[in-house]
């Protein structure tokens, strides 16, 4: 039998064929709850990330961790400042030394200090 | 959420205290207060403080003399500038001054390098001859026209 042969009783079995969805009493009403609940919560998920990492944060482990991550930082900050100041200071009293030195270098600078 | 607060504002702190700390640590400046670039000097060249003394000796004598010549080349810069107000060519007195100028540049030059050599000899053997590099890269042999290179760059093309 040819798949063409069944045709007509497949077309009588669509035509009878009917749907009858059951709607909950208070579908609507549940719908609308859900819009507003929805609403409800913030658009990004930046709140909810603040949320979680202040509830992880008071436990000791995170606690020591951020307490630790933050001190190094501190160093680092301290230290390259530290580096920078002192080669600043450096360079500046290197040249100092040359102009006490370097009578030329004196003329100019006290020349260059007039204009 | 208080607690969390806590510990942020903890930490904080922590990283403001280190950073003071380490900052206050690892910042080195020169003691000597008089003249400082000597201090910086003897850091720079890791000197003893006897070696630190004898360098602070010459430097002091060697100060009166700089500032003589100092005043020469002031003196003859005035003069070439006094001329070079009076005219727009090379006179034979011009030219008799900027002969006088190099000469007395040579003379400056002169004196430099013997104050340098002095100081240099002063120092241990390796730091010795890595200060004479480093000076006379600054002064002698950085020397190229009528006026000493700028003090800081600042000035860079101007002559």
């Amino acid at each position: 039998m040819k798949p063409q042969d069944n045709q007509p009783d497949l077309a009588r079995a669509l035509a009878r064929w009917q749907v009858s969805p059951s709607v909950p009493p208070n579908a609507k009403a549940e719908l609308w709850r859900r819009i507003a609940r929805a609403e409800a919560q913030p658009r990004v998920g930046w709140w909810r990330l603040f949320r979680s990492f202040s509830e992880w944060l008071p436990t000791p482990a995170a606690s020591v961790g951020v307490a630790t991550v933050m001190l190094l930082f501190g160093v680092l900050f301290g230290f390259g400042l530290a580096e920078r100041q002192t080669g600043r200071a450096s360079a500046a009293l290197s040249e100092r030394y040359l102009k006490s030195v370097d009578p030329y270098q004196k003329v100019h600078a006290a020349a260059f200090s007039h204009e | 959420m208080k607690r969390s607060a806590i510990i942020l504002a903890s930490g904080l702190l922590l990283a403001v205290l280190g950073a003071a700390i380490t900052f206050k640590v690892c910042h080195r400046t020169p003691a000597a207060a008089a003249a400082p670039e000597l201090g910086w000097l003897a850091a720079e060249f890791q000197l003893s403080p006897a070696d630190c003394k004898r360098i602070e000796e010459f430097h002091h004598s060697y100060q009166e003399q700089c500032a003589r010549m100092c005043e020469k080349i002031a003196r003859k810069n005035q003069e070439i500038r006094e001329l070079l107000a009076k005219t727009n060519a090379v006179t034979p007195e011009l030219s008799q001054k900027l002969n006088e100028a190099a000469l007395l540049r040579s003379e400056c030059h002169a004196r430099m390098l013997e104050h340098f050599l002095k100081v240099s000899a002063a120092m241990p053997p390796e730091q010795g001859r890595r200060y004479l590099d480093w000076v006379l890269e600054r002064t002698i042999l950085a020397d190229s026209g009528m006026v000493s290179h700028p003090p800081s760059g600042a000035h860079n093309g101007e002559h």
